[in-house]
């Protein structure tokens, strides 16, 4: 008895130190600086200015993609007079994701210059709340279940004895 | 008491024939719209959707736009929950000829809320207005989890019938 309580106690132990986040590299395989540090859970926002000669009003191009299945996370635009930019976003996956700043010809769309950073985003596990809570429904499943199969037999067993009865009578 | 009950069905009659003027004219204002580019439905995390917004305030000029993550639910969790009930866009986005469009891939299933401030071409507030976006989840994931559900179960129910029915057997034994 002392030892499956002891295992039980293991077992539990191992399931919540499984870790089903990507977690942020601290090298990235890129061989390139990290730009920014980003959370996943909060809004991050990237600040700056694209330095140009010519004279505005520009447009100004805000796109992500997420490196590790170039995955189009975000693109929008906005207008800008001297190539200033302002975006706020929260990264959902704790995975490097590379940001592009173009400034845009508002009349041809072409791009007049662009910069891309890079930037890592930290993944936090799940709340422990969450596993426990999971880990509470997947076992209520196999406890319904149980109790359905025991169910089954005992009401078999039931109607066996009493055709038993009816029989004998 | 006759004059009462005249008054307050005529203040239930006014009421139900201004309410549907209203949320139209709420409805109008800015209108939302959410496309996948592939085709088919959205699916969170895997298809960047096109979000196109018209405006009717305005024709040129930006609109403040917050996007909100959908709200925890207990009996329903995500593949992110961190990212649940969380801001996820607060940003400027160019209107022109009345229309905004922005890319955008919604992390999880639920309904996300932006709320979208109109600008005119003098940076004046025009209106705000509070959209809703239901994301559906990937038809895939749903399917996935009934076959785990379904087979955690059915574990379940096979374990309970061996048992019972061994120690049945025993205790008849016995």
């Amino acid at each position: 008895m002392r030892y499956r309580s002891l295992l039980l106690t293991l077992g539990f132990i191992f399931l919540f130190m499984l870790s089903a986040t990507v977690m942020a590299h601290d090298n990235n395989d890129h061989g390139r600086s990290i730009d920014h540090h980003a959370e996943v859970g909060k809004l991050y926002s990237f600040e700056g200015k694209l330095e140009t000669t010519e004279n505005g009003p520009f447009e100004i191009r805000f796109h992500a993609i997420r490196l590790e299945d170039d995955a189009q996370i975000i693109t929008m635009k906005n207008t800008s007079e001297d190539g200033s930019y302002q975006f706020a976003a929260q990264f959902f996956d704790g995975a490097e994701h590379d940001v592009t700043f173009s400034l845009l010809n508002p009349v041809t769309e072409e791009v007049i210059m662009e910069k891309t950073e890079l930037v890592e985003v930290l993944g936090f596990d799940p709340p422990m709340f969450i596993k426990i809570k999971t880990i509470f429904f997947l076992v209520m499943m196999i406890v319904i279940g149980m109790l359905l199969g025991v169910g089954v037999i005992k009401l078999r067993s039931r109607y066996a004895t009493k055709g038993g009865a009816n029989h004998g009578i | 008491m006759q004059k009462k009950f005249l008054l307050s069905i005529g203040v239930l009659l006014t009421f139900l024939m201004l309410m549907p003027t209203t949320l139209t004219m709420g409805e109008e204002a800015v209108k939302i719209k959410v496309n996948n580019e592939k085709g088919g439905q959205t699916r969170p995390d895997l298809d960047t959707a096109k979000v196109e917004l018209t405006f009717t305030e305005i024709e040129n000029g930006s609109a403040n736009i917050l996007l909100n993550s959908p709200e925890r639910k207990f009996f329903s969790p995500t593949d992110f929950p961190i990212v649940e009930g969380t801001e996820l866009i607060e940003s400027t986005i160019l209107v022109e000829n009345g229309k905004a469009e922005f890319d955008y891939m919604f992390p999880i299933r639920g309904n996300y809320e932006m709320t979208v401030e109109v600008l005119n071409e003098n940076g004046i507030v025009a209106g705000t207005h509070l959209l809703n976006i239901h994301i559906p989840e990937n038809p895939d994931e749903i399917q996935n989890a009934i076959v785990f559900v379904g087979v955690l179960f059915l574990f379940g129910f096979l374990v309970g019938l061996i048992l019972t029915a061994k120690r049945g057997r025993t205790h008849a034994i016995s």
